[in-house]
């Protein structure tokens, strides 16, 4: 591994000067910065976690007489080793924004007419509280929706939605990774929803539509191992996206694919290893719940001639590829993100990419793909406190939250549909309360649905939102309560662990929340309060910061005693450094590899007894399990004890997954009668409908999305060092069939897109019948680095409200809340946003999502963002 | 040991383009919108599908005694620091703006620009002002790099890391191909501090072309003309 001598080295050699090697993040430890501000005595350096993308990068935080001056990245955190991105970096411009809402806010005028008055927190907590009082009193608690995007709050939503009484405890995970959780969990059990795979030990890296050299979720952290795999070890890296990504321009090969294909190619792939012999029996037989002979069957026509049909990828690469990923195993990794899974045939897909790394056999061994840990896993030593009493679920049933027709997803993860279910009355909302989210730009179909929900006040009779920005949906609210930046709140938080390097973090504010704004969980917590009947129990904390106190409890003390919430402040993170040993001393030594295989010591044995399950496909396995536990303490394989993969229930990577087929025959409309649907036990492909149809079609076009390095989905287009980098999103064509329709760089054309021309089957409720979704007027982008029969508009442009950097009205509109902001102005946003049409730059950009329709994965619920049939018309 | 002389360099095997050290940089300095002392040029060629996309950071060259900044400031606002670093002159910075456009027009590679708020001559100083260089303490952009692409110290130090690196890895076969670490446009000044691992004639291309500090080559619609 190469090392250059970097920050991080430096800050622990200038610990080991002061003598204090084990603890060289110790604040009191850091040199002072260098050169002019090293004679400042108002320098503190204080550890956090990042949030300004999900992937949670330890950071250290540079403030300068109470402002936050400079991100960097926290040497102790394992993961980050140190660097922050250019997200993290920016950071700041979230912080100082100087259009942030900074004090409650009521509406004065019609909702969505941008007329503000100023009110008391007293008086804002007392109106929300007064309401969900009245909910409540009535019975009628589910009619109280909590919607959040990546919220970070852990388990304390769970606890205020649980402790009010309502399964309207709504999230984002259906727009966002679904498809890929549900079908890694699928296969490898419950909470090991992300791969952390060897990327750093690899040989070969084949990637089905994750772009994580510019996003991807812990991105941050397989870019680094990478690298360190590609320069070191001459690692190969495969691409197969529909957009030459960056990602895909760092790859030693970049295959374009038809959209919606990698399924197949994945599938042809594992036609090739099975059909030649390149398998790993020895692994399939003994560890999954499949055979050889079962997969050979089911894999037969797979052919890769088959899959070049749908994919426009030659066979002849696919088998060579095959051929070359099952040469390098053990030392391969195939993975994918959302290019390939946000479909509406994404959840086969994600096992069909996940089960290649089975056939070869190169799970959980080095350079291979590995198993996903999170330091909070209490298998892995670190327990987080819950703070008790926890309470119950709530014994209200929601439609929404839990729609019969997706008896599959993951546990309420259905979130795509939920406007347009409003929309159709299937339930009825009386208070909805949005917390981290920005739907109305973000959902499919937002700027239209989700906008129109919005505005009418039958359907949403009252909506609160929580926020630090006036975002899209944020300005469609009744009352706004000002939440800090994650830079003046706190948290638990961690990403899974890369290295087998256990950890958990703390968020905790560096600087005080600017004017009236306040960390949403002290809001959430005097809410419950004033709510009362029976739900202050659940919050007994005298505050958040006394809740974090009972969180971290556990943090066992270093050898100067320093140990809990205390250490967690000083430090950002706790490692906990004798893993695997802490989970049994027989482990020391090891390092995380094939935890699978590694035998169970006799006391881990003892109290357990065995049953044989039989799978309907008719293996049988011995597991073993404790008297009223769930879940199995570990596996029988060839007469041993093994700790096996131990959150699924047969201890088996189960690759035959008859979960599914038994989900199906559950699976109803909403009317009660039976849903058809593909509810296959083995990982299989179906074409997503009229998308064949489009190939052989010159008029039409699949409309795609993407993201850049330097955004997230909605919420950094006000950061002026991001936007300067990424605020114009023109649509991009390939440049040979922008030609054919004589387009020339920068005309403007409306796309139009049409709703699939009919439905396979699945949720009745998701019209296809051919009509228009929506016209969009955008400038297009001719290019030579997109597949031809694919048009795509970037995310994170177009805003139509979030303050002027994002929609660059510098110098034009401004925020209708002026008069009550405690942001301080920033000149390079009055005066030097060079972007801004009224620079005579390009401008902000375009929202595309007014005409991505929704689309869920039938069986998991996944939004499919990337199906889009859409046609071109020159203005 | 030789007089101490600060260098940088980029593999550009290992930058994917990720903006983290432009942004480190706007933060470390408060460098206002619209200018840059180091910018990440994102530049394409090729046809479909054997299209390329290339990354190549670029900053001041930072060419100590000859650099031509240097030569040409005739007010003292320009100056060598003890490290070999050509700073401006945080005591005496010029104002005048005779003086800076002539300044910066003697500059080959546009790495100079006028501060706009402040009204003076400003390029990257390798955080000369803000970081213990001297100690070994690396520039922002250096300790922020997630893959590891910037390599920074002493050159005329052989345990230096940017040293190391060129020794690691000049001349060496990867992936079939011979390396060579090269400095941004030594024909025209020798000094030049600035180093590339990886450098095309495409990527050198960009740098002739004067683009690489002009923000609107951030936009996509212009990468591919960068490339030309």
């Amino acid at each position: 591994m190469s090392r250059k001598f970097n920050r991080r080295d430096f800050l622990k050699s200038s610990a080991a000067m002061t003598g204090s090697l084990l603890f060289p993040l110790n604040a009191a430890a850091l040199p002072g910065p260098g050169g002019d501000e090293k004679r400042d005595t108002g320098v503190e350096h204080i550890p956090s976690m990042c949030l300004n993308c999900t992937t949670s990068c330890g950071i250290l935080v540079r403030v300068k007489n109470g402002r936050a001056v400079k991100i960097d990245g926290n040497p102790l955190d394992p993961n980050v080793r140190g660097t922050v991105c250019a997200k993290g970096q920016a950071a700041l411009n979230q912080l100082y924004d100087p259009d942030r809402i900074t004090c409650p806010l009521k509406r004065v005028g019609k909702r969505g007419e941008h007329k503000w008055k100023r009110i008391s927190w007293d008086e804002a907590l007392g109106e929300i509280a007064g309401r969900l009082i009245r909910l409540k009193e009535a019975g009628k608690e589910e009619e109280f929706v909590f919607h959040h995007g990546r919220s970070k709050l852990g388990s304390l939503k769970k606890r205020f939605c649980r402790a009010y009484g309502t399964p309207n405890d709504l999230n984002h995970t259906s727009i966002c990774s679904n498809n890929l959780r549900r079908g890694l969990n699928s296969l490898w059990g419950k909470g090991i929803d992300f791969d952390s795979s060897d990327f750093a030990n690899t040989k070969y890296i084949l990637n089905f539509g994750s772009n994580f050299f510019e996003c991807h979720q812990g991105g941050h952290y397989i870019s680094k191992r990478a690298m360190e795999g590609i320069i070191e070890n001459e690692a190969k890296l495969v691409t197969f996206d529909i957009r030459l990504s960056n990602t895909a321009a760092k790859s030693d090969e970049w295959h374009p694919l038809f959209p919606g294909s990698d399924g197949a190619i994945a599938l042809a792939m594992g036609n090739t290893i099975l059909s030649e012999g390149l398998h790993d029996e020895q692994f399939i037989e003994t560890w999954t719940t499949t055979t050889v002979e079962e997969l050979k069957a089911a894999y037969r026509d797979f052919t890769p001639e088959w899959a070049a049909k749908i994919s426009d990828v030659p066979a002849a690469d696919i088998r060579r590829l095959a051929k070359e990923f099952a040469a390098a195993a053990p030392r391969c990794i195939a993975f994918l993100n959302r290019g390939a899974h946000a479909h509406s045939n994404g959840f086969y897909t994600a096992r069909a990419v996940y089960t290649l790394n089975a056939l070869t056999g190169n799970i959980g061994m080095p350079g291979g793909f590995q198993y996903s840990i999170k330091g909070k896993h209490k298998e892995w030593g670190i327990r987080l406190n819950e703070p008790q009493p926890f309470p119950r679920k709530p014994k209200k049933k929601s439609k929404v939250a839990f729609p019969p027709e997706y008896p599959y997803s993951w546990v309420k993860k259905v979130g795509g549909n939920n406007f347009l279910y409003w929309k159709n009355a299937r339930e009825k909302v009386s208070v909805y309360m949005g917390y981290c989210i920005d739907a109305a730009y973000t959902w499919p179909e937002g700027p239209t649905i989700t906008k129109e929900v919005f505005l009418d006040e039958d359907i949403i009779p009252f909506h609160v939102a929580i926020d630090a920005f006036y975002s899209e949906q944020t300005a469609l609210a009744d009352i706004i309560l000002p939440d800090g930046t994650f830079l003046e709140k706190y948290d638990h938080d961690q990403w899974d662990a890369y290295d087998y390097v256990p950890y958990v973090g703390l968020r905790q504010p560096v600087v005080k929340p600017l004017g009236e704004a306040r960390d949403v969980r002290d809001i959430l917590h005097e809410l419950a309060h004033r709510i009362g009947h029976g739900m202050e129990k659940y919050f007994p904390w005298k505050d958040t910061e006394a809740y974090m106190k009972e969180v971290f409890a556990n943090i066992p003390p270093d050898e100067k005693g320093v140990g809990g919430f205390e250490r967690m402040k000083r430090d950002g993170v706790y490692v906990q450094e004798d893993f695997p040993a802490n989970i049994h001393p027989a482990y020391r030594g090891k390092k995380g590899y094939e935890f699978f295989k590694w035998e169970l010591p006799p006391e881990k044995i003892k109290d357990t007894f065995s049953e044989t399950i039989t799978l309907k496909n008719g293996k049988k396995v011995e597991v073993l399990k404790r008297k009223g536990k769930k879940g199995i303490a570990g596996v029988i394989r060839n007469g041993k004890a093994y700790h096996g993969f131990h959150r699924m229930k047969t201890g088996l990577f189960e690759i035959y997954q008859e979960d599914i087929v038994k989900a199906g025959e559950n699976a109803r409309n909403l009317d009660g009668s039976k849903l058809d649907g593909i509810y296959s036990a083995l990982p299989t492909y179906y074409p997503i409908p009229g998308h064949q149809e489009v190939r052989v079609d010159d008029e039409k076009f699949i409309l795609t999305t993407f993201k850049v390095n330097v955004h997230t989905q909605s919420r950094t287009a006000n950061q002026k060092w991001l936007s300067e980098i990424w605020h114009y999103n023109p649509m991009w064509i390939n440049r040979e069939a922008g030609k054919r329709l004589r387009l020339r760089e920068g005309d403007e054309v409306i796309v139009t897109t049409w709703r699939h021309p009919y439905r396979a089957f699945g949720d009745k409720a998701i019209p296809a019948d051919g009509s228009r979704v929506g016209d969009l007027r955008v400038r297009v982008h001719l290019t030579d680095a997109i597949h031809p029969k694919v048009i795509a508009i970037s995310n994170h442009c177009g805003h139509w409200e979030y303050g002027r950097t994002a929609t660059a009205m510098a110098g034009k509109g401004d925020i209708p809340y002026r008069n009550f902001t405690f942001a301080k102005p920033d000149r390079d946003v009055d005066e030097n946003i060079w972007w801004s049409e009224a620079k005579g730059g390009n401008g902000a950009g375009y929202a595309p999502n007014s005409i991505m329709q929704i689309n869920p994965d039938p069986v998991s619920g996944q939004q499919g963002w990337f199906d889009n049939i859409a046609t071109i018309r020159k203005v | 040991m030789s007089k101490k002389r600060f260098a940088i360099l980029f593999d550009l095997r290992r930058c994917n383009g990720c903006y983290a050290c432009q942004t480190a940089c706007k933060a470390e300095h408060g460098i206002p919108l619209g200018v840059f002392r180091i910018r990440v040029n994102t530049f394409e060629y090729g046809k479909y599908p054997d299209i390329k996309r290339a990354f190549i950071p670029t900053i001041c060259a930072q060419a100590g005694k000859d650099s031509p900044m240097l030569k040409s400031c005739r007010d003292g606002s320009i100056v060598l620091d003890e490290n070999g670093i050509v700073r401006k002159n945080r005591e005496r910075p010029s104002y005048n703006p005779g003086e800076i456009e002539k300044i910066i027009r003697s500059d080959p590679y546009g790495g100079a620009f006028v501060h706009p708020y402040e009204k003076s001559i400003d390029f990257c100083d390798f955080c000369a002002t803000t970081r213990n260089i001297g100690a070994g303490e690396p520039p922002a952009c250096v300790t922020t790099c997630n893959t590891e692409a910037i390599y920074f110290g002493n050159i005329s130090d052989p345990g230096s890391a940017i040293s190391r690196y060129i020794r690691k890895w000049d001349g060496s076969i990867w992936k079939g191909e011979r390396l060579h670490v090269v400095r941004m446009k030594a024909r025209e000044v020798p000094d030049v501090n600035v180093y590339y691992i990886g450098l095309t004639p495409e990527m050198e291309a960009v740098i002739e072309g004067h683009k690489q500090f002009d923000p609107t080559f951030l936009e996509v619609w212009r990468w591919q003309e960068a490339g030309r």
